[in-house]
Protein backbone atom coordinates (compact mmCIF):
# COMPACT_ATOMS: atom_id res chain seq x y z
CA UNK A 1 0.00 0.00 0.00
CA UNK A 2 1.73 3.79 -0.80
CA UNK A 3 2.83 4.91 1.93
CA UNK A 4 0.77 8.27 1.58
CA UNK A 5 -2.42 6.41 1.66
CA UNK A 6 -1.28 4.75 4.82
CA UNK A 7 -1.01 7.96 6.65
CA UNK A 8 -4.54 8.95 5.29
CA UNK A 9 -5.88 6.25 7.15
CA UNK A 10 -4.36 7.30 10.18
CA UNK A 11 -6.78 10.20 9.77
CA UNK A 12 -8.57 11.01 12.98
CA UNK A 13 -11.84 12.26 11.39
CA UNK A 14 -12.92 13.20 8.07
CA UNK A 15 -13.49 17.17 7.14
CA UNK A 16 -17.34 15.50 6.31
CA UNK A 17 -17.27 14.12 9.46
CA UNK A 18 -16.57 17.51 10.98
CA UNK A 19 -19.27 19.45 10.38
CA UNK A 20 -21.67 18.35 11.74
CA UNK A 21 -20.89 18.14 15.51
CA UNK A 22 -21.48 22.77 15.26
CA UNK A 23 -24.76 24.29 15.39
CA UNK A 24 -25.21 27.27 13.10
CA UNK A 25 -25.68 29.34 16.60
CA UNK A 26 -21.93 28.67 17.38
CA UNK A 27 -20.74 29.35 14.31
CA UNK A 28 -22.73 33.13 15.07
CA UNK A 29 -22.13 33.67 18.35
CA UNK A 30 -17.94 32.94 17.10
CA UNK A 31 -18.64 35.32 14.43
CA UNK A 32 -20.14 38.18 17.09
CA UNK A 33 -17.62 37.72 19.13
CA UNK A 34 -14.22 38.26 17.07
CA UNK A 35 -15.73 40.70 14.98
CA UNK A 36 -16.33 42.63 17.89
CA UNK A 37 -13.04 42.76 18.65
CA UNK A 38 -10.71 45.70 17.52
CA UNK A 39 -9.45 44.21 13.90
CA UNK A 40 -6.05 46.35 12.46
CA UNK A 41 -7.71 49.09 10.75
CA UNK A 42 -10.56 49.58 12.97
CA UNK A 43 -8.92 49.98 16.25
CA UNK A 44 -6.81 52.99 15.32
CA UNK A 45 -9.90 54.88 14.23
CA UNK A 46 -11.69 54.05 17.62
CA UNK A 47 -8.53 54.82 19.99
CA UNK A 48 -8.86 58.64 20.18
CA UNK A 49 -7.05 59.19 23.97
CA UNK A 50 -4.36 61.33 23.37
CA UNK A 51 -1.21 61.62 25.68
CA UNK A 52 -2.03 64.33 28.30
CA UNK A 53 1.30 66.41 27.81
CA UNK A 54 0.48 66.59 24.06
CA UNK A 55 -2.30 68.89 25.22
CA UNK A 56 -0.24 70.65 27.39
CA UNK A 57 -0.22 74.54 26.28
CA UNK A 58 2.99 75.29 24.88
CA UNK A 59 3.96 77.77 27.15
CA UNK A 60 3.72 75.29 30.01
CA UNK A 61 5.65 72.59 27.90
CA UNK A 62 8.70 74.91 27.69
CA UNK A 63 8.97 76.00 31.39
CA UNK A 64 9.12 72.56 32.00
CA UNK A 65 11.49 71.20 29.11
CA UNK A 66 13.41 74.54 28.88
CA UNK A 67 16.05 73.75 31.62
CA UNK A 68 16.08 70.15 30.58
CA UNK A 69 17.61 70.71 27.26
CA UNK A 70 19.92 73.13 28.62
CA UNK A 71 20.95 70.43 30.79
CA UNK A 72 20.96 67.66 29.02
CA UNK A 73 21.57 68.94 25.13
CA UNK A 74 25.24 68.02 24.52
CA UNK A 75 24.32 64.19 25.83
CA UNK A 76 20.98 64.13 23.70
CA UNK A 77 23.16 65.05 20.85
CA UNK A 78 25.49 62.20 21.13
CA UNK A 79 22.77 60.10 21.75
CA UNK A 80 20.84 60.89 18.83
CA UNK A 81 24.46 60.16 16.75
CA UNK A 82 24.59 56.64 18.10
CA UNK A 83 21.11 55.51 18.45
CA UNK A 84 17.47 55.49 17.11
CA UNK A 85 14.27 57.20 18.10
CA UNK A 86 12.74 56.07 21.13
CA UNK A 87 15.63 54.03 22.16
CA UNK A 88 17.52 54.11 25.64
CA UNK A 89 21.53 55.03 25.01
CA UNK A 90 22.62 54.43 28.52
CA UNK A 91 20.83 57.25 30.66
CA UNK A 92 19.27 58.89 27.86
CA UNK A 93 16.04 58.13 26.21
CA UNK A 94 16.83 59.17 22.40
CA UNK A 95 14.39 60.77 20.03
CA UNK A 96 11.03 62.28 21.41
CA UNK A 97 11.40 63.45 24.99
CA UNK A 98 10.65 60.39 27.29
CA UNK A 99 7.22 62.20 28.85
CA UNK A 100 5.77 62.11 25.61
CA UNK A 101 6.95 58.60 24.02
CA UNK A 102 4.14 55.96 24.77
CA UNK A 103 7.02 53.12 24.84
CA UNK A 104 10.79 52.82 25.13
CA UNK A 105 13.13 50.46 23.48
CA UNK A 106 16.02 49.26 25.17
CA UNK A 107 18.66 47.22 23.52
CA UNK A 108 20.09 44.45 25.59
CA UNK A 109 22.40 41.81 24.06
CA UNK A 110 19.81 40.11 21.15
CA UNK A 111 16.83 41.44 22.24
CA UNK A 112 14.61 44.85 22.55
CA UNK A 113 12.95 45.16 24.95
CA UNK A 114 9.86 47.66 24.64
CA UNK A 115 8.04 49.04 27.73
CA UNK A 116 4.61 50.98 27.54
CA UNK A 117 5.01 54.12 28.88
CA UNK A 118 2.05 55.72 28.32
CA UNK A 119 -1.06 52.59 28.35
CA UNK A 120 -3.80 55.66 27.14
CA UNK A 121 -1.73 56.62 23.77
CA UNK A 122 -3.15 56.96 20.91
CA UNK A 123 -2.91 53.69 18.83
CA UNK A 124 -0.96 55.80 15.80
CA UNK A 125 1.77 56.63 18.79
CA UNK A 126 2.94 53.17 19.79
CA UNK A 127 1.98 52.06 15.45
CA UNK A 128 4.79 54.92 14.85
CA UNK A 129 7.46 53.98 17.58
CA UNK A 130 7.32 50.61 16.34
CA UNK A 131 7.73 51.57 12.68
CA UNK A 132 10.44 53.87 13.70
CA UNK A 133 12.31 50.56 14.99
CA UNK A 134 11.63 48.52 11.94
CA UNK A 135 9.49 46.50 13.54
CA UNK A 136 6.07 45.27 12.23
CA UNK A 137 4.90 45.13 15.62
CA UNK A 138 0.89 46.00 16.06
CA UNK A 139 0.72 46.64 20.22
CA UNK A 140 -2.74 47.40 21.63
CA UNK A 141 -4.05 48.58 25.20
CA UNK A 142 -7.36 47.60 24.77
CA UNK A 143 -10.19 48.86 27.48
CA UNK A 144 -10.63 45.75 29.65
CA UNK A 145 -13.14 45.20 32.46
CA UNK A 146 -11.64 44.56 35.57
CA UNK A 147 -10.76 40.71 35.90
CA UNK A 148 -8.56 41.24 32.81
CA UNK A 149 -7.04 44.78 33.24
CA UNK A 150 -3.25 43.98 33.43
CA UNK A 151 -3.51 40.53 31.46
CA UNK A 152 -2.45 39.79 27.94
CA UNK A 153 -5.45 39.61 26.25
CA UNK A 154 -3.90 38.65 22.72
CA UNK A 155 -0.47 37.24 21.13
CA UNK A 156 -0.72 36.51 17.41
CA UNK A 157 1.36 37.35 14.51
CA UNK A 158 3.26 35.38 11.19
CA UNK A 159 7.17 34.58 10.54
CA UNK A 160 9.17 33.81 14.05
CA UNK A 161 6.83 35.75 16.09
CA UNK A 162 7.22 33.28 18.69
CA UNK A 163 10.36 33.91 19.55
CA UNK A 164 8.81 37.61 21.02
CA UNK A 165 8.37 37.28 24.83
CA UNK A 166 6.14 39.13 27.57
CA UNK A 167 7.49 41.05 29.88
CA UNK A 168 5.69 41.01 33.11
CA UNK A 169 6.79 42.83 36.13
CA UNK A 170 5.54 42.67 39.56
CA UNK A 171 4.47 45.66 41.53
CA UNK A 172 5.09 47.56 37.97
CA UNK A 173 0.95 47.19 37.11
CA UNK A 174 -0.80 49.96 35.70
CA UNK A 175 -3.39 49.05 38.41
CA UNK A 176 -3.82 46.38 40.55
CA UNK A 177 -7.01 45.04 38.81
CA UNK A 178 -5.48 41.41 38.16
CA UNK A 179 -2.79 40.95 40.45
CA UNK A 180 0.41 42.28 40.58
CA UNK A 181 2.63 40.47 38.11
CA UNK A 182 1.29 42.57 35.00
CA UNK A 183 2.37 42.57 31.40
CA UNK A 184 4.36 45.82 31.03
CA UNK A 185 6.21 45.31 27.23
CA UNK A 186 7.24 43.02 25.05
CA UNK A 187 10.74 41.49 24.53
CA UNK A 188 11.84 41.30 20.71
CA UNK A 189 14.45 39.06 19.48
CA UNK A 190 17.03 41.26 16.82
CA UNK A 191 16.20 38.41 14.25
CA UNK A 192 12.57 39.40 14.49
CA UNK A 193 10.96 39.19 10.52
CA UNK A 194 7.93 38.57 10.85
CA UNK A 195 4.31 40.84 12.01
CA UNK A 196 2.92 40.50 15.60
CA UNK A 197 0.13 41.71 17.43
CA UNK A 198 -0.33 41.96 20.55
CA UNK A 199 -2.78 43.25 23.05
CA UNK A 200 -2.66 44.22 26.67
CA UNK A 201 -6.03 44.62 28.53
CA UNK A 202 -5.83 48.21 30.44
CA UNK A 203 -8.45 50.53 33.22
CA UNK A 204 -11.29 51.50 31.10
CA UNK A 205 -12.03 55.17 31.03
CA UNK A 206 -14.85 56.76 32.62
CA UNK A 207 -18.07 55.49 30.57
CA UNK A 208 -15.72 53.86 27.81
CA UNK A 209 -17.26 50.28 26.96
CA UNK A 210 -14.91 47.89 27.48
CA UNK A 211 -13.28 45.98 24.28
CA UNK A 212 -12.48 42.71 25.87
CA UNK A 213 -14.11 41.15 28.71
CA UNK A 214 -13.51 38.70 31.32
CA UNK A 215 -17.28 36.64 33.42
CA UNK A 216 -19.08 38.84 34.80
CA UNK A 217 -18.88 36.53 37.70
CA UNK A 218 -14.79 36.96 38.23
CA UNK A 219 -13.72 38.51 41.19
CA UNK A 220 -12.80 41.84 40.57
CA UNK A 221 -16.52 42.42 37.94
CA UNK A 222 -19.73 43.55 38.76
CA UNK A 223 -21.65 40.58 39.72
CA UNK A 224 -18.73 38.33 41.30
CA UNK A 225 -19.55 35.72 42.93
CA UNK A 226 -23.71 35.76 41.97
CA UNK A 227 -25.62 33.50 40.21
CA UNK A 228 -28.04 34.63 37.78
CA UNK A 229 -27.71 32.76 34.77
CA UNK A 230 -31.52 30.97 34.31
CA UNK A 231 -33.37 33.07 36.69
CA UNK A 232 -36.13 35.36 35.39
CA UNK A 233 -35.24 38.70 34.31
CA UNK A 234 -36.92 40.35 37.38
CA UNK A 235 -35.31 38.76 39.93
CA UNK A 236 -31.85 39.36 38.48
CA UNK A 237 -32.39 42.66 37.76
CA UNK A 238 -33.41 42.97 41.88
CA UNK A 239 -30.33 41.74 42.41
CA UNK A 240 -28.15 43.50 40.01
CA UNK A 241 -29.74 47.11 41.49
CA UNK A 242 -27.93 46.06 45.12
CA UNK A 243 -24.54 45.89 43.23
CA UNK A 244 -25.66 49.55 41.72
CA UNK A 245 -25.41 47.62 37.98
CA UNK A 246 -27.61 48.60 35.36
CA UNK A 247 -28.52 47.29 31.99
CA UNK A 248 -26.57 48.48 28.85
CA UNK A 249 -28.18 46.26 26.19
CA UNK A 250 -30.30 43.13 25.83
CA UNK A 251 -29.43 40.78 23.22
CA UNK A 252 -32.08 37.81 22.33
CA UNK A 253 -32.88 35.33 19.43
CA UNK A 254 -34.88 36.14 16.72
CA UNK A 255 -36.35 33.65 14.30
CA UNK A 256 -33.90 30.89 15.65
CA UNK A 257 -30.02 32.25 15.33
CA UNK A 258 -30.12 36.03 14.75
CA UNK A 259 -29.07 37.43 17.57
CA UNK A 260 -31.07 40.82 17.91
CA UNK A 261 -30.55 43.51 20.22
CA UNK A 262 -33.73 45.22 22.17
CA UNK A 263 -33.30 48.24 24.44
CA UNK A 264 -36.33 46.47 26.90
CA UNK A 265 -37.58 42.84 27.75
CA UNK A 266 -40.38 41.42 29.50
CA UNK A 267 -39.79 40.83 33.49
CA UNK A 268 -40.70 37.08 32.99
CA UNK A 269 -37.63 36.66 30.65
CA UNK A 270 -35.24 34.16 31.74
CA UNK A 271 -31.27 35.52 31.79
CA UNK A 272 -28.90 33.30 29.50
CA UNK A 273 -25.74 34.95 29.71
CA UNK A 274 -24.21 37.88 31.42
CA UNK A 275 -21.23 40.24 29.22
CA UNK A 276 -19.52 42.99 30.78
CA UNK A 277 -20.51 46.31 29.22
CA UNK A 278 -18.63 49.01 30.78
CA UNK A 279 -18.23 50.34 34.34
CA UNK A 280 -21.59 49.68 36.13
CA UNK A 281 -22.80 47.79 33.25
CA UNK A 282 -23.75 44.77 31.48
CA UNK A 283 -25.35 43.03 28.35
CA UNK A 284 -27.69 40.71 29.35
CA UNK A 285 -28.52 37.87 26.78
CA UNK A 286 -32.23 36.50 27.69
CA UNK A 287 -35.19 35.04 25.82
CA UNK A 288 -38.69 33.71 26.81
CA UNK A 289 -37.85 29.97 27.26
CA UNK A 290 -36.30 28.60 30.21
CA UNK A 291 -33.09 27.23 28.45
CA UNK A 292 -31.51 29.17 25.66
CA UNK A 293 -32.46 27.21 22.05
CA UNK A 294 -29.67 25.92 20.45
CA UNK A 295 -29.43 23.73 17.52
CA UNK A 296 -27.25 21.58 19.85
CA UNK A 297 -24.91 19.43 19.79
CA UNK A 298 -24.27 15.87 18.82
CA UNK A 299 -26.16 13.89 20.96
CA UNK A 300 -24.36 11.59 24.12
CA UNK A 301 -22.39 8.81 22.89
CA UNK A 302 -22.52 10.07 19.40
CA UNK A 303 -19.93 7.29 17.44
CA UNK A 304 -16.48 7.89 17.47
CA UNK A 305 -15.51 9.18 13.43
CA UNK A 306 -13.67 6.44 11.97
CA UNK A 307 -10.14 6.71 10.19
CA UNK A 308 -11.13 8.43 6.52
CA UNK A 309 -8.91 8.31 3.52
CA UNK A 310 -8.10 11.53 2.64
CA UNK A 311 -9.70 13.20 5.86
CA UNK A 312 -12.10 15.34 3.63
CA UNK B 1 -12.13 36.48 27.96
CA UNK B 2 -15.14 37.27 26.73
CA UNK B 3 -15.72 40.22 24.16
CA UNK B 4 -18.42 42.35 23.96
CA UNK B 5 -21.05 42.18 21.02
CA UNK B 6 -21.25 45.39 18.90
CA UNK B 7 -22.91 46.19 15.70
CA UNK B 8 -20.65 46.07 12.47
CA UNK B 9 -22.42 45.98 9.49
CA UNK B 10 -19.41 46.72 7.05
CA UNK B 11 -17.41 45.35 4.85
CA UNK B 12 -15.08 44.09 6.86
CA UNK B 13 -17.06 42.50 8.76
CA UNK B 14 -18.99 40.65 5.78
CA UNK B 15 -15.52 39.37 4.26
CA UNK B 16 -14.88 37.61 7.34
CA UNK B 17 -18.10 36.02 7.46
CA UNK B 18 -17.34 34.91 3.95
CA UNK B 19 -14.20 33.82 4.92
CA UNK B 20 -15.48 32.44 7.85
CA UNK B 21 -18.27 30.23 6.63
CA UNK B 22 -16.31 28.97 3.21
CA UNK B 23 -13.12 27.72 6.12
CA UNK B 24 -14.63 26.84 9.03
CA UNK B 25 -14.79 23.31 8.55
CA UNK B 26 -11.37 22.47 6.96
CA UNK B 27 -10.13 24.39 9.89
CA UNK B 28 -12.14 23.16 12.49
CA UNK B 29 -11.06 19.40 10.67
CA UNK B 30 -7.12 20.56 10.62
CA UNK B 31 -7.14 20.81 14.59
CA UNK B 32 -9.22 18.25 15.61
CA UNK B 33 -7.03 15.72 13.91
CA UNK B 34 -4.05 17.41 15.89
CA UNK B 35 -5.34 17.97 18.83
CA UNK B 36 -7.02 15.27 21.34
CA UNK B 37 -10.30 16.93 22.30
CA UNK B 38 -13.11 19.00 21.02
CA UNK B 39 -12.51 21.90 23.76
CA UNK B 40 -8.07 22.08 22.32
CA UNK B 41 -9.48 21.82 19.03
CA UNK B 42 -11.63 24.88 19.85
CA UNK B 43 -8.97 27.05 21.44
CA UNK B 44 -6.96 26.25 17.68
CA UNK B 45 -10.33 27.66 15.28
CA UNK B 46 -10.94 30.62 17.40
CA UNK B 47 -7.58 31.70 17.61
CA UNK B 48 -6.70 31.11 14.00
CA UNK B 49 -10.27 33.08 13.09
CA UNK B 50 -9.59 35.74 15.52
CA UNK B 51 -6.23 36.18 14.05
CA UNK B 52 -7.33 36.57 10.69
CA UNK B 53 -9.90 39.14 11.42
CA UNK B 54 -7.37 41.34 12.90
CA UNK B 55 -5.03 40.82 10.06
CA UNK B 56 -8.13 40.94 7.54
CA UNK B 57 -5.91 43.00 5.20
CA UNK B 58 -3.32 40.70 5.27
CA UNK B 59 -6.10 37.35 4.32
CA UNK B 60 -5.35 36.35 0.67
CA UNK B 61 -8.33 35.67 -1.48
CA UNK B 62 -9.56 32.96 -2.64
CA UNK B 63 -8.31 29.26 -2.98
CA UNK B 64 -5.04 31.02 -1.02
CA UNK B 65 -7.59 31.84 2.20
CA UNK B 66 -7.98 28.42 3.10
CA UNK B 67 -3.89 27.68 2.95
CA UNK B 68 -3.35 31.11 4.50
CA UNK B 69 -5.59 29.79 7.26
CA UNK B 70 -4.15 26.58 7.84
CA UNK B 71 -0.52 28.64 8.19
CA UNK B 72 -2.27 30.48 11.09
CA UNK B 73 -3.58 27.46 12.51
CA UNK B 74 -0.03 25.85 12.56
CA UNK B 75 1.47 28.60 14.53
CA UNK B 76 -1.15 28.39 16.78
CA UNK B 77 -0.67 24.50 17.32
CA UNK B 78 3.24 24.74 17.49
CA UNK B 79 2.44 27.85 20.45
CA UNK B 80 -0.07 25.60 22.60
CA UNK B 81 2.28 22.74 21.83
CA UNK B 82 5.04 24.66 23.71
CA UNK B 83 2.47 25.83 26.72
CA UNK B 84 1.73 29.39 25.59
CA UNK B 85 -1.92 28.20 24.97
CA UNK B 86 -3.91 31.19 25.31
CA UNK B 87 -7.70 30.10 26.56
CA UNK B 88 -10.13 32.78 25.82
CA UNK B 89 -13.55 32.49 26.76
CA UNK B 90 -14.17 33.33 22.69
CA UNK B 91 -14.00 29.06 22.31
CA UNK B 92 -16.27 28.05 24.68
CA UNK B 93 -19.37 27.42 22.91
CA UNK B 94 -17.59 26.01 20.19
CA UNK B 95 -16.00 23.90 23.42
CA UNK B 96 -19.77 22.52 24.27
CA UNK B 97 -20.41 21.41 20.40
CA UNK B 98 -17.12 19.51 20.39
CA UNK B 99 -17.19 18.07 23.76
CA UNK B 100 -18.22 14.68 22.84
CA UNK B 101 -15.72 14.43 19.88
CA UNK B 102 -12.93 12.24 20.26
CA UNK B 103 -9.96 11.82 17.37
CA UNK B 104 -8.35 8.68 19.85
CA UNK B 105 -9.24 6.20 16.85
CA UNK B 106 -7.63 3.45 18.49
CA UNK B 107 -5.62 2.01 15.61
CA UNK B 108 -4.91 -1.85 15.85
CA UNK B 109 -2.97 -4.27 13.75
CA UNK B 110 -1.42 -3.19 10.63
CA UNK B 111 -2.48 0.42 11.40
CA UNK B 112 -1.25 0.55 14.83
CA UNK B 113 2.25 -0.10 13.18
CA UNK B 114 1.86 2.19 10.88
CA UNK B 115 0.58 4.72 13.38
CA UNK B 116 3.94 4.03 15.85
CA UNK B 117 6.12 4.32 12.67
CA UNK B 118 4.64 7.85 12.26
CA UNK B 119 4.46 9.10 15.56
CA UNK B 120 8.18 8.17 15.62
CA UNK B 121 9.03 10.63 12.85
CA UNK B 122 10.19 14.47 13.58
CA UNK B 123 7.54 16.93 14.15
CA UNK B 124 8.80 18.65 10.64
CA UNK B 125 7.97 15.47 8.87
CA UNK B 126 4.92 14.33 10.51
CA UNK B 127 3.39 17.45 9.59
CA UNK B 128 4.16 17.43 5.99
CA UNK B 129 2.86 14.13 5.61
CA UNK B 130 -0.05 15.03 7.68
CA UNK B 131 -1.02 18.00 5.13
CA UNK B 132 -0.68 15.74 2.28
CA UNK B 133 -2.59 12.46 3.44
CA UNK B 134 -5.26 13.85 5.98
CA UNK B 135 -5.74 17.62 4.02
CA UNK B 136 -5.02 16.54 0.57
CA UNK B 137 -2.78 19.11 -0.46
CA UNK B 138 -0.34 19.18 -3.05
CA UNK B 139 2.90 20.44 -3.51
CA UNK B 140 1.88 23.83 -4.41
CA UNK B 141 -0.39 24.31 -1.48
CA UNK B 142 1.58 22.89 1.34
CA UNK B 143 4.43 25.92 -0.19
CA UNK B 144 1.97 28.24 0.48
CA UNK B 145 1.45 27.40 4.22
CA UNK B 146 5.19 26.84 4.93
CA UNK B 147 6.20 29.86 2.67
CA UNK B 148 8.32 28.42 1.07
CA UNK B 149 9.19 27.11 -2.28
CA UNK B 150 7.50 24.07 -4.21
CA UNK B 151 10.82 22.73 -5.02
CA UNK B 152 11.93 22.72 -1.08
CA UNK B 153 8.38 21.23 -0.53
CA UNK B 154 9.01 18.33 -3.05
CA UNK B 155 12.39 17.33 -1.13
CA UNK B 156 11.31 17.93 1.69
CA UNK B 157 8.33 15.29 1.15
CA UNK B 158 10.65 13.30 -0.50
CA UNK B 159 12.87 12.91 2.60
CA UNK B 160 10.04 12.57 4.49
CA UNK B 161 8.38 9.50 2.99
CA UNK B 162 12.05 7.85 2.64
CA UNK B 163 12.28 8.45 7.25
CA UNK B 164 8.65 7.10 6.95
CA UNK B 165 9.35 3.60 4.87
CA UNK B 166 12.24 3.21 6.74
CA UNK B 167 9.88 3.67 10.14
CA UNK B 168 7.64 1.42 9.24
CA UNK B 169 10.17 -1.14 8.15
CA UNK B 170 11.56 -0.85 12.03
CA UNK B 171 7.87 -1.11 13.13
CA UNK B 172 6.85 -4.09 11.70
CA UNK B 173 10.31 -6.09 12.61
CA UNK B 174 10.10 -5.15 15.88
CA UNK B 175 6.12 -6.51 16.32
CA UNK B 176 4.94 -9.95 16.22
CA UNK B 177 4.54 -12.38 13.30
CA UNK B 178 0.87 -12.30 13.46
CA UNK B 179 0.85 -8.64 13.31
CA UNK B 180 2.66 -7.90 9.87
CA UNK B 181 1.02 -8.35 6.39
CA UNK B 182 -2.29 -7.68 7.34
CA UNK B 183 -3.81 -4.42 6.81
CA UNK B 184 -7.12 -4.65 8.69
CA UNK B 185 -7.08 -4.62 11.83
CA UNK B 186 -6.60 -7.50 13.95
CA UNK B 187 -7.33 -6.69 17.71
CA UNK B 188 -4.20 -8.25 18.56
CA UNK B 189 -2.77 -4.42 19.30
CA UNK B 190 -5.01 -2.22 21.19
CA UNK B 191 -3.55 1.21 20.54
CA UNK B 192 -5.41 3.07 22.37
CA UNK B 193 -3.15 4.14 25.33
CA UNK B 194 -0.03 3.80 23.60
CA UNK B 195 -1.36 6.09 20.39
CA UNK B 196 -3.25 8.61 22.19
CA UNK B 197 -2.67 11.88 20.71
CA UNK B 198 -0.57 10.64 17.90
CA UNK B 199 -0.41 13.26 15.62
CA UNK B 200 -1.53 16.26 17.97
CA UNK B 201 -0.13 15.97 21.36
CA UNK B 202 3.84 15.69 20.45
CA UNK B 203 2.63 18.23 17.70
CA UNK B 204 3.31 18.29 14.03
CA UNK B 205 4.70 21.50 13.59
CA UNK B 206 7.65 22.55 11.03
CA UNK B 207 10.13 24.84 12.40
CA UNK B 208 12.21 27.08 10.28
CA UNK B 209 9.21 27.69 7.53
CA UNK B 210 12.07 28.86 4.91
CA UNK B 211 13.64 25.75 2.93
Amino acid sequence: MNDLNQIAELSPISDAEVSQFVSDRTHAGLIAAITSTPSRSSAAQRSKARWLTARMPMTRRWLVAAPVVLGIAGAVLIANLIGRPGEHVGPINVGLPKARAALTFTHHGHFIDVIVTNPYADQKKYDAEFKAHGLKIKLQLVAASPSLVDTTVYFGGTGNFSGIKVITEKGRCFTGGAGSNCPVGIRVPLNFRGTADVAFGRPAKPGEQYETTGSAFARGEALHGLHIIGHRLGAVLTLMKTRHVTVAVYHTLKHGNDEVTISKAPSNWYVYDVIPWSKGKVLLEVGKTRHQPSAGPPTAGAPVPTPSPTGR
Amino acid sequence: MRHTPAVRGDDRRRRFEDIYHTNCTPILGYALRRTTNGEDAADVVAETFLTAWRRLDDVPPGDETKLWLYGVARRVLANYHRGERRKTELSERLSRDLALVHTDPGYTGRLALVATAFRSLSEADRELLALVGWEGLDHGEISAVFGCSRNAVRIRLHRARTRFAEAVGRSESNSPPEATGKFEATGKFEATGQLKGIGPAHLNVMNGDRA
